[in-house]
């Protein structure tokens, strides 16, 4: 066989696949980082090429990942054993950077094996002539598998996959480093098919250990600062390192105090996804080559590019996720047969108990289940404007190969059909757009009605809807993306940091926001979003068992004895299952404020959701409700007069009916229902003509929602907002478990002061204010009764 | 409905919450940028905005109708969003249209979306400008009139709140100006802030942001 010839030494898990693939099967490949998973994945394609002298210049395998930079590298790797075996093999890549020059090249003279995005791929699949292009098409391969399971980007390529099948046939190979429900796994991967499962488990356990700090670890706040200097010291130990953050703001922040205590000249540098593409491919570049010696970064940076070099990665604040750290730790060291370094930092009191609970849970390979998300119906409509694009179809036709994308397997065909007329000309039941439709039908065809909406489709394509963004420009460079909403609480001359720089701000002219360096101190951070990722369930669990026991059981530095203790002496830690209240009061002034601290230990999502439900419930005590403020394992209550009927406010039925009124009225879902317009196809973002004025979504979405929630209230768009929603928004199935759960578990300590529990998030009220994008309304009523002169309008 | 009473000329005006300006001792309605059908334009590039702004837009002016007494009301221009609006306005949308121009005295003054031979014989007054008691009232700011009521600039103002921004629409007011919100449900906007604006009002104004049906007061100096 060719492979012993050339000497190589093979993983079993490789061999296996092969041969599997070899009896016909669907594979799934699960294997460590580092453990030679994507050869594996290509090993049957490559096979498959030496033992039939294919002729070049035809699709044979396809290859995608969630990471255009993955592409790329993956390329580079598979090009050392393709020349080594000297074999006929052409790799390209295909993604957005992909010139049309090169993407039109591509389709003459066919790569044999291609690397693309689901995006790209999608693409491929509106072409005409894609039963010509793929018919002799062997594999498809797709990397980084589970995270295509719970997105909207997973729902697209599932489709184009079940597409793609009906047209010709194929195996597909799924790789991943991290999976946990494997039964899913496979169905996602290949839906009505055999598939057969080849996992191979790292030898060794990483090794973790906490930060051990000679300093008081914060009662709250997010902020490494107190140990810093310790930080830097295991730095300099290590020739390369990741410090891995949760937070764009944060990594803004530790970026420069690391480099105002950089004695040493490390070469340090900062990675997330704001930054501008080039300064990120820059560093990336600079750390495979070891010109840069320690980066921080946030998730950007969890995925894809074998590195190989690293020698440490350090997660800084709480990691939220077992999978997630897992996933992180591994990007340390990329052989199967070491043990992982990671060292843990708290950055207050709560997140140590989260970080004991996470390496519990590491150590023991105890991880979460994937989550799986029914396909949705905006994707659905993006899809079906490709198909017709690609063919004329039949609406039955097409239904029955939508159904064979797993996430889309029990579509009701009734709900199919209202995508298809929206899709047609919005769905509206007056039937108002019928002669300007964008599909036409013929008999039982549908056929798209010009030409003119291939553009629109290919300009528009993809899932992943940003925040309105404005490009940062500095002199004459562009350092990234920042919020629009963050700019515009900004006057002329506020200073703030960005991509490690600090900068003053100027203007905004159009959507490019002015900057310029600045030696000022006083910085705003940009409070980004994105990396706000909740406390996942499996975790918060873990982390309630180890508070129910009061925390003697664990080995604690000394400051958190401390802490340990005074919550146990003027009130008490939560039991399992048991859900702790606490009441206290202040005096401010000659006011006198009523708190109520609830430990939940939910994540933030959750209590964002149950802090709104709850105020609500307060205002209809006929109290007063100032406000309140939540993190990952509490919120706060502050109010106006005492609260008598606590178990009321958190009776399960209640809450549930007013969680349904209050989506209706937050603006969060309008942020939702943006999302679901712009990739069902409502509006389009980017229009021809529009990139050269660098207009972008010209049409307010909140209205849309308003009028249509009005005139058209079972519209398919508003369904499947519920729909996201319920399972985003709010996370129903987490909430209404917590609902069940303390039932009848309620435990009230009415205390005289704040609480050790209680007082992180006291601080943090007074520190900032709740979600301000949730507020809207609120402060609206707040305007109303302040003196409007006061207010900072202009 | 809420609104604020302001002087204007040494006349009593009030601004709407809504966006209607009025004037009770000639029992006036003023009204500005209504743009019926703007959401159907749309369809040119496929994009199927829901077709109901028309409609909403006329049923909050008969609904102002209805609950105050109007003798008059005068269009400041940009009625129509583009020649094809009345071919593509539901029956619903014109049949309550053309009630309101049945019953009422209505004047267009004419802006720049509104092309002429659309608006011919349906019962709309069509002019330039109209003038009633020294004040001019006209789709662009008047040139020759101390006193002037005008659109065209659909304004908007930022309001920054616990440093959060939020746009609404606004009317804006000086001793000799005011410039009118734009009326129709899906029109946008361009903020108090831009040199356009700017231009128009001197050192002292003030502003009257509508948000959720009320209507604010914020003074402002340069």
């Amino acid at each position: 066989m060719w492979l012993k010839k050339k000497g190589w030494s093979l993983y079993d898990h490789q061999i296996e696949t092969l041969n599997l693939i070899k009896k016909g099967f669907d594979v799934i490949l699960h294997a460590p980082t580092g453990g030679g998973k994507t050869i594996g994945g290509f090993m049957p394609s490559i096979d498959d090429f030496v033992n039939n002298n294919y002729k070049s210049q035809e699709f044979h395998t396809l290859y995608i990942s969630p990471l255009k930079a993955l592409t790329t590298d993956v390329k580079r790797n598979l090009l050392n054993p393709i020349n080594d075996l000297k074999i006929n093999i052409k790799v390209e890549t295909r993604t957005s950077d992909t010139s049309t020059y090169n993407k039109a090249k591509q389709i003459k003279k066919p790569p044999n094996f291609l690397m693309t995005t689901p995006e790209s791929f999608a693409l491929l699949m509106a072409r005409t002539d894609i039963i010509n292009l793929f018919k002799n098409l062997k594999f498809v391969i797709i990397d980084e598998l589970h995270t295509f399971f719970d997105s909207k980007r997973g729902h697209l390529l599932s489709l184009n996959v079940a597409r793609l099948r009906s047209i010709k046939p194929f195996q597909v190979i799924g790789l991943s480093a991290t999976l946990k429900n494997t039964n899913l796994a496979k169905k996602y991967l290949s839906n009505n098919k055999k598939t057969k499962l080849v996992s191979t488990h790292s030898k060794v356990t990483p090794e973790i250990a906490i930060l051990n700090s000679g300093n008081r670890i914060p009662w709250s706040g997010h902020s490494p600062r107190y140990a810093l200097s310790e930080i830097y010291s295991e730095i300099l130990k290590f020739k390369s390192s990741i410090l891995f953050v949760n937070t764009r703001a944060q990594a803004e922040i530790l970026f420069e105090s690391l480099w105002a205590i950089n004695n040493k000249n490390k070469k340090i540098a900062i990675h997330h996804g704001s930054l501008e593409k080039e300064l990120r491919k820059k560093v990336e570049k600079e750390i495979v080559e070891g010109h840069v010696e320690c980066v921080v970064a946030t998730s950007s940076l969890d995925l894809g590019l074998d590195w190989g070099n690293i020698d440490l990665v350090m997660q800084i604040g709480a990691p939220k996720g077992v999978a997630r750290l897992v996933q992180r730790i591994g990007r340390a060291n990329h052989t199967i047969n070491t043990p992982s370094r990671a060292i843990l930092v708290p950055t207050n009191c709560f997140e140590y108990v989260e970080c004991i609970a996470a390496k519990k849970c590491v150590e023991l390979n105890f991880l979460e289940d994937e989550i799986y998300s029914e396909g949705s119906l905006d994707v659905l409509a993006q899809h079906i404007v490709g198909v017709a694009i690609s063919q004329r179809f039949k609406k039955e036709d097409l239904y029955k190969q939508i159904k064979e994308a797993w996430p889309y397997r029990n579509l009701k065909f009734e709900d199919f059909e209202k995508t298809l007329s929206f899709v047609e000309n919005g769905g509206y039941s007056l039937q108002a757009y019928e002669e300007y439709s964008r599909l036409r039908r013929d008999g039982e065809y549908y056929e798209i009605r010009d030409k003119s909406l291939v553009t629109k489709y290919k300009m528009n394509v993809g899932t992943i809807v940003e925040a309105e963004m404005l490009r940062l420009r500095v002199g004459n460079r562009y350092l990234g993306n920042i919020e629009e909403w963050f700019i515009s609480g900004l006057s002329a001359g506020d200073t703030f940091i960005f991509g490690g720089k600090r900068l003053m701000f100027e203007k905004v002219i159009g959507n490019i926001a002015y900057a310029k360096i600045t030696a000022l101190e006083h910085q705003k951070i940009p409070s980004f979003k994105g990396g706000n990722l909740p406390l996942s369930t499996h975790l918060s669990r873990t982390v309630r068992k180890i508070f129910s026991k009061r925390l003697d059981a664990v080995d604690l530095p000394d400051s958190l004895k401390k802490w340990s203790e005074l919550q146990t002496k003027f009130s008490s830690f939560p039991k399992e299952n048991e859900f702790l209240v606490e009441t206290f009061k202040r005096k401010k002034g000659k006011q006198e404020k009523y708190y109520m601290a609830v430990h939940p230990f939910e994540g933030r999502n959750t209590h964002q959701t149950l802090g709104f439900l709850i105020l609500r419930r307060i205002k209809k005590l006929g109290v007063q409700p100032f406000g309140f403020v939540a993190n990952d394992y509490s919120i706060l209550f502050s109010f106006s007069k005492e609260i008598e009927d606590i178990d009321f406010l958190f009776s399960q039925d209640i809450l549930i009916e007013d969680l349904y009124e209050w989506l209706e009225e937050t603006p969060l879902i309008k942020r939702l229902f943006r999302e679901i317009a712009i990739i069902s196809g409502l509006i389009y973002k980017n229009l021809p003509g529009n990139q050269k004025t660098g207009k972008q979504v010209t049409f307010n979405t909140d209205l849309i929602y308003e009028v249509l929630r009005k005139h058209e209230p079972h519209h398919i768009l508003l369904k499947i907002t519920t729909e996201n929603a319920k399972k985003d928004l709010v996370d129903l199935d987490r909430l209404s478990t917590f609902l069940f759960r303390i039932k009848n578990k309620i435990k009230i300590n009415k205390l005289n002061r704040a609480s050790a529990l209680a007082f992180s998030l006291l601080f943090e009220y007074h520190k900032e204010t709740p979600d301000k994008n949730e507020l809207d309304n609120f402060y609206l009523e707040k305007l109303e009764n302040e003196l409007l002169e006061e207010v900072n309008a202009l | 409905m809420h609104y604020k009473d302001v002087i204007f000329a040494n006349k009593k005006f009030s601004f709407f919450a809504n966006g209607e300006l009025y004037w009770p001792s000639k029992k006036t309605l003023i009204i500005s940028d209504l743009h019926f059908e703007k959401g159907s334009s749309f369809t040119e590039s496929n994009q199927y905005i829901p077709p109901f702004d028309t409609i909403e837009t006329l049923r909050q002016l008969s609904n102002f109708i209805h609950n105050h007494p109007v003798e008059k009301i005068i269009f400041l221009g940009d009625l129509i969003h583009d020649n094809l609006a009345f071919q593509r306005m539901t029956a619903k949308s014109k049949k309550l249209f053309f009630k309101i121009l049945e019953n009422i005295d209505c004047t267009l003054t004419v802006g720049n979306h509104d092309n002429i031979s659309f608006l011919k014989d349906i019962g709309l007054t069509l002019t330039d400008k109209i003038v009633i008691d020294g004040i001019c009232f006209s789709h662009y700011p008047s040139i020759d009139q101390r006193f002037s009521v005008f659109g065209h600039y659909h304004p908007k103002v930022k309001l920054i709140i616990n440093a959060r921004g939020i746009w609404v629409a606004c009317f804006v007011l000086n001793k000799e100006r005011i410039l009118m919100p734009s009326y129709g449900y899906y029109t946008g906007g361009l903020s108090i802030k831009s040199v356009q604006i700017q231009e128009l009002f001197d050192a002292q104004y003030e502003i009257f942001p509508l948000a959720k049906e009320k209507i604010y007061k914020l003074s402002l100096k340069k």
